[in-house]
């Protein structure tokens, strides 16, 4: 709570003028996103984390939630966490992308002037929230991991990811505090999983406002001309559920047996660089920062030494069974099964 | 038709070791490159230019490496290079990088198309197309597949959950490109020497001509501090002769028959 705010609710009102005539920056906010007709995971995990930087920091949490058919998304919001939920409910809101929630956006922070706001990354945090940033002259951070409060200053730091999350830099705002009126707003888009998930909590109480929504106060530029077929030119290993993946170790006279396992398996081929330096798999078949972050079910590592650049694109693999001679191979860092042996050896008789 | 690209320069993580027990970055090979998701920016640039004619001008920001990775745009086939040399590092907060690239944007003359990537792989750097986008006043189009010209207009392709969608705004327009979007093409042999070879191929400016009062260049934020992702859990050792363990390979896997 500001202290403004704490002078005029204790009945103080001598010198503090009312805060809608200072202009000050308060609040946490939470910009929701709704995916299937539910709020996202990400969404509550951001309203957990603004709930604790609320009470650590002094503050209340307002939500605010664009789309169209919310239903009663907006109780939810409160159940999560929000002390107030602002819900703005427009068929013209559907596509996010568009200029309306911008401006829909655009007009929440201009009336009431947040000290924080976290939103999911995606076309919230990566497409509106950096020209908002732009226009109001705010801070933002994206590809967010960690936020921590400072509690001298009374601002947040946070940590993003960098190299597809191979490390993390920790980003803090230079001059001001984050709440009052000689501020700026502090932005934050933040990756999924981030934070834990809370538990909504049915009973607790808040107020549901609508936004009213003017559907012509802005002449969209951008335009949806309609589903398109296309394919892509590159394979797409980033969205296989099975993969293959070689590696220098496994040597040259096992590829082709390594090929015809990943064919029988029904899985994509991949690998690391040196794989692809060694012509076994095309550059677009390699994982990696440099290649692609894959995601699959099964992954099964042949003679992958896994070096930091490539393990890093396959962690978050489901389950990774990894072959290597080596016992000491980094591969085995990252792998559920790990299987000391020659893969050609194993190959061979599966 | 005028196509500018705004480019990155960053360490290629290939010569990079991250230990996350020791919370350290080794660096073992000291190598830029330039960022794979300008790269196919660049790459959809000189579609659009073989297409409908005109030029592409590459503009850079950063210490002087950051040349070599203009004139690397410029071997792939691009007309002109601006770079922007900023010694000082203030240029790392999001808000005075877009500012000073809008400027270079704006002093490199009339524009039809400004192309970018849609993140950098060394910071959140994918902010700075919309923030862009924001004080030139376009319309954007994130993270597309593909982009074509026509008369006036931009059609872009981008993917939704439920499949492929065409979009479209007038020109001029601002676009972001994922690193996969398109195959980056390689400058010919020819090329590549005559761009290494003519000095004056990458026109340099300094934060102060754009931003004469240093006021657009003042940073609001400061990054400082690495963190680290947690290890993952240890898996099981799989013990046992190479026919128990492919034993159980083959039924793990469903190979079986």
């Amino acid at each position: 709570m500001d202290l403004d705010h704490l002078m005029m609710m204790l009945g103080d009102t001598g010198e503090v003028t009312a805060p809608d005539t200072v202009q000050s920056y308060r609040d946490i906010w939470v910009i929701g996103q709704v995916a299937n007709g539910d709020l996202t995971a990400c969404t509550a995990q951001l309203l957990g984390k603004a709930r604790e930087l609320a009470s650590d920091l002094g503050a209340y949490v307002r939500a605010g939630l664009f789309g169209h058919d919310l239903g009663d998304l907006g109780k939810q919001l409160i159940a999560l966490g929000a002390d107030v939920a602002h819900v703005a409910d427009c068929p013209d809101l559907a596509d996010l992308s568009l200029e309306l929630p911008l401006h829909v956006l655009g007009t929440l922070l201009e009336e009431f002037k947040p000290a924080v706001i976290l939103m999911p990354s995606g076309v919230i945090g990566d497409q509106l929230a950096p020209r908002l940033a732009q226009r109001f002259n705010a801070t933002l951070t994206t590809q967010v991991v960690a936020l921590r409060p400072d509690l001298s200053s009374r601002a947040v730091m946070a940590d993003y990811a960098v190299y597809n999350g191979e490390f993390y830099e920790s980003r803090s705002i230079l001059a001001g505090p984050t709440f009052g009126p000689d501020s700026a707003t502090q932005m934050f888009s933040v990756l999924p999983g981030a934070f834990r998930t809370p538990d909504p909590d049915r009973y607790r109480t808040g107020t549901v406002e609508p936004v009213a929504v003017d559907p012509s106060a802005v002449t969209g530029r951008v335009g949806v001309v309609g589903p398109t077929p296309y394919q892509r030119p590159l394979v797409a290993i980033s969205r296989a559920q099975r993969i293959v993946a070689l590696g220098f170790d496994l040597g040259e006279e096992n590829v082709s047996a390594a090929r015809a396992l990943a064919e029988r398996w029904g899985a994509h081929l991949a690998g690391d660089r040196t794989a692809a330096s060694a012509g076994w798999i095309d550059y677009n078949q390699v994982v990696g920062v440099t290649g692609y972050d894959v995601a699959p079910d099964v992954y099964l590592a042949l003679g992958v030494r896994g070096n930091t650049e490539h393990n890093v694109g396959m962690e978050r693999a489901r389950f990774v069974i990894a072959i290597h001679p080596d016992p000491n191979a980094s591969i085995f860092e990252v792998a559920d099964w790990c299987i000391v042996a020659e893969p050609g050896q194993i190959l061979a008789r599966l | 038709m005028r196509i500018i690209v705004l480019i990155n320069q960053i360490l290629d993580p290939s010569g990079m070791t991250v230990n996350r027990r020791a919370q350290q970055v080794f660096v073992n090979r000291r190598e830029y490159i330039l960022n794979p998701a300008d790269l196919s920016a660049v790459e959809a640039a000189l579609q659009v230019r073989d297409a409908a004619g005109g030029d592409v001008t590459i503009v850079g920001l950063g210490p002087e490496r950051v040349v070599e990775s203009i004139r690397q745009a410029l071997s792939m086939g691009a007309d002109q290079g601006l770079a922007i040399i900023d010694e000082s590092g203030a240029a790392a907060d999001p808000a005075v990088r877009a500012r000073l690239l809008a400027a270079a944007v704006r002093k490199a003359g009339p524009f039809d198309l400004v192309l970018t990537g849609d993140r950098v792989l060394d910071s959140d750097g994918g902010q700075i197309g919309p923030r862009v986008a924001e004080l030139l006043d376009l319309p954007q189009l994130i993270s597309v597949e593909t982009v074509a010209c026509q008369e006036n207009r931009a059609e872009a392709i981008r993917s939704t959950e439920t499949g492929y969608q065409r979009v479209e705004a007038p020109l001029p327009v601002l676009a972001t490109l994922p690193p996969d979007a398109n195959r980056p093409r390689f400058g010919t042999a020819q090329r590549i020497v005559n761009v290494y070879r003519d000095q004056s191929a990458v026109k340099c400016l300094s934060p102060a001509d754009l931003d004469p009062t240093g006021e657009a260049s003042s940073p609001q934020t400061r990054s400082g501090g690495r963190g680290y992702p947690t290890p993952r859990e240890p898996g099981t050792r799989l013990e046992g002769t190479v026919e128990e363990i492919t034993g159980r390979l083959v039924t793990a896997l469903g190979l079986g028959a």
